[in-house]
């Protein structure tokens, strides 16, 4: 449940465009997001989880429509996710900072966005160390 | 040779004349120069030990195979502000831009005016440490043809505007341009400690444990005798089994301004300077917007500085390549908006401000051992900082940018050439900024009084014995300048005299 809700805050966050495809279409997302719920500090899921409730229950203070994140069509979601990023109520910013710092390191590894913005894609991340066993 | 990596379940203990905690700029350079002197030592890091072919590519592989927990240290006070620190082999000799200048003459006069400690005597010392080390490193002032188009950008805005500007010197032996030092490097040509040092220590009949964070040192009354502490997974971050260094002469921490403070308090080492004097130079990256192309992902990572300003008003300048997901990352927003700002992307020059900040904080444990630092930049740091912005602002427009992205609560997320006056009356908070903070100095701070200052110019303990700091924890001011080649050589001059002591 709550990784399904990341993906669609994450997703909100970085929808693509005529250029690049966005986190839901480049597939990256479901694998980082269950990578980083496995790995990741307790307090970094922790703000994550933060971030997508936060997300998910605010849209009645940023497009004034009391319904859920999720449930919003397509372009007030898009509106509510800029305005709760860009918010002048620094927690809050800095909270939904962290929603598209993971956003955006996912999309950025995706092999289709770097070759829209015309970088060579990465190579897979070894994850080894000397010694390892 | 001898490397331990993570142990499951045995215990471990060794022993040596020296054990050095943390394998990065300071503890790298301190053990070799012990090794070197015919010492043995065992360094004992947090982290684990990765090979280029290790490395990751990916900024997510960076922080969660590089950075230390993922890079959630965070400053506390009236704003939240990351810290950027390694955590493997090497420390952040990994991640950053292998950029070496020397300790400038005012630091050491600086030092003894108001610390007791350093003058010309030091100075002459870390000078000549300095020149071996850069023999040892392989540095060299970037290429032309490996700048990148920013860095050109940025050099010739400079010299347009009668700004001193230089292309950095860098520990990197023929530097491809691949703008990925933040990764470690995978082509091998940085010359981080984990590459040169480490391995020279190892083939002088030294030791490493690495995944093996230190919980304590031990002591016997006032004399350190050795460390504990338990192997870390550095994948699913399990605990495994224990390990125990005994030192025959002495335990040299070395494991940054903010693990460093921590150690020591965990380890019962009372001082009434230990964990204050935490100093920074807090940074804000102002991407310019061009007509043309810039291509961040070509070029020295960071390939040109400016200390012009170093004094008065107090800040640097430098340039800093951003891959393409942090880059995305500092702009405002999200949802379309953001892919919309996103597509400006290719057309940006990001270029740093980095506040020499006389602000100062304190480290102490926090929930789990991890440090917790109280830090905040003052009004008049904030200005410094804000001017820098402002110059940063002007150098792009020198250089045509059709806009820079402020990136300041209160100023509009794009600025025109005729928009600059704006700097000069937004918030000077610091929640109106996006700082991140490196460069870390202070935390056991080196001076003449007991009662200001953990250590002694030779990082001697006061009042303990066989006990010393040689990393940028001993460093009582910030420099203005990148801190790495004076954390290395003051490293050198700590284990030079404790051979000397002990010889």
């Amino acid at each position: 449940m709550m990784g399904w809700l990341t993906l669609r805050a994450l997703d909100a966050v970085i929808p693509g465009s005529d250029r690049a495809p966005g986190l839901a279409a480049s597939g990256r997302g479901p694998i980082v997001v269950a990578e980083l719920r496995r790995e990741a500090p307790f307090e970094m899921v922790l703000v994550l989880n933060l971030a997508v409730w936060l997300w998910l229950l605010t849209p009645i203070f940023t497009v004034f429509i009391p319904l859920p994140a999720i449930m919003l069509p397509k372009r007030l979601k898009y509106l509510h996710t800029d305005r709760l990023t860009s918010t002048s109520f620094y927690l809050v910013r800095q909270v939904s900072l962290v929603l598209k710092q993971v956003a955006g390191i996912a999309w950025g590894q995706d092999p289709e966005v770097r070759a829209a913005y015309q970088m060579a894609p990465y190579p897979e991340d070894p994850g080894s160390w000397k010694g390892m066993s | 040779m001898k490397h331990q990596a993570f142990e499951p379940k045995q215990h471990i203990q060794w022993d040596a004349d020296y054990v050095v905690i943390g394998t990065g700029a300071g503890g790298a350079a301190a053990a070799s120069e012990l090794a070197r002197g015919g010492a043995e030592v065992v360094m004992v890091e947090a982290g684990p030990w990765r090979d280029p072919s290790d490395y990751p590519a990916s900024v997510y592989g960076s922080f969660r195979d590089l950075f230390d927990r993922w890079g959630t240290t965070v400053t506390r006070g009236k704003a939240i502000w990351p810290i950027i620190q390694g955590s493997c082999v090497g420390g952040s000799t990994v991640i950053n831009s292998a950029i070496v200048v020397r300790t400038p003459g005012d630091i050491f006069d600086q030092w003894q005016r108001e610390h007791g400690v350093g003058g010309d005597a030091l100075a002459q010392r870390v000078w000549a440490h300095q020149d071996r080390i850069e023999e040892e490193l392989f540095v060299e002032t970037t290429r032309p043809d490996r700048l990148g188009r920013s860095s050109e950008l940025a050099s010739a805005a400079a010299q347009k505007m009668g700004i001193e500007g230089h292309l950095m010197r860098r520990s990197v032996k023929d530097c491809l341009g691949s703008a990925g030092c933040l990764q470690g490097c995978r082509h091998g040509k940085k010359q981080s400690t984990n590459l040169q040092w480490v391995p020279e220590v190892l083939e002088r009949g030294g030791g490493i444990l690495s995944c093996a964070p230190v919980q304590r040192i031990v002591m016997e009354g006032h004399r350190a005798v050795g460390v504990e502490g338990r192997f870390r997974h550095p994948r699913s971050r399990r605990k495994g089994g224990r390990f125990t260094v005994r030192a025959r002469k002495g335990v040299l921490v070395a494991a940054s301004s903010t693990h460093t403070p921590c150690i020591l308090q965990r380890s019962g080492v009372k001082s009434p300077a230990l964990g204050y004097g935490f100093r920074a130079h807090p940074g804000c990256a102002i991407p310019g917007v061009y007509p043309d192309p810039v291509g961040m992902d070509f070029g020295a990572t960071q390939g040109w500085a400016s200390v012009e300003f170093r004094n008065t008003p107090g800040y640097k300048l430098e340039t800093l390549n951003l891959p393409l997901e942090l880059a995305a990352v500092r702009l405002k927003g999200g949802g379309s908006a953001l892919m919309e700002r996103i597509e400006e992307l290719p057309r940006m020059g990001v270029w740093v401000a980095a506040c020499r900040a006389n602000s100062s904080g304190r480290v102490k444990n926090s929930f789990g051992g991890r440090p917790a630092v109280d830090y905040i930049m003052d009004q008049p740091d904030m200005h410094r900082l804000r001017s820098g912005l402002k110059k940063t602002a002007e150098l792009h427009f020198e250089m045509g940018a059709t806009h820079v992205l402020p990136g300041i609560q209160g100023l509009p997320y794009k600025l025109t050439a005729d928009e600059l006056h704006r700097f000069d009356t937004v918030s000077t908070s610091p929640k109106a900024y996006t700082v991140i903070i490196s460069h870390l100095f202070g935390g056991a701070v080196m001076g003449a009084d007991p009662k200001t200052s953990f250590c002694d110019g030779s990082g001697k303990a006061h009042g303990y014995d066989g006990l010393y700091i040689a990393d940028a924890a001993l460093l009582p001011t910030n420099l203005g300048v990148n801190p790495q080649h004076t954390i290395m050589a003051m490293a050198r001059v700590v284990a030079e005299d404790i051979l000397e002591h002990n010889s």
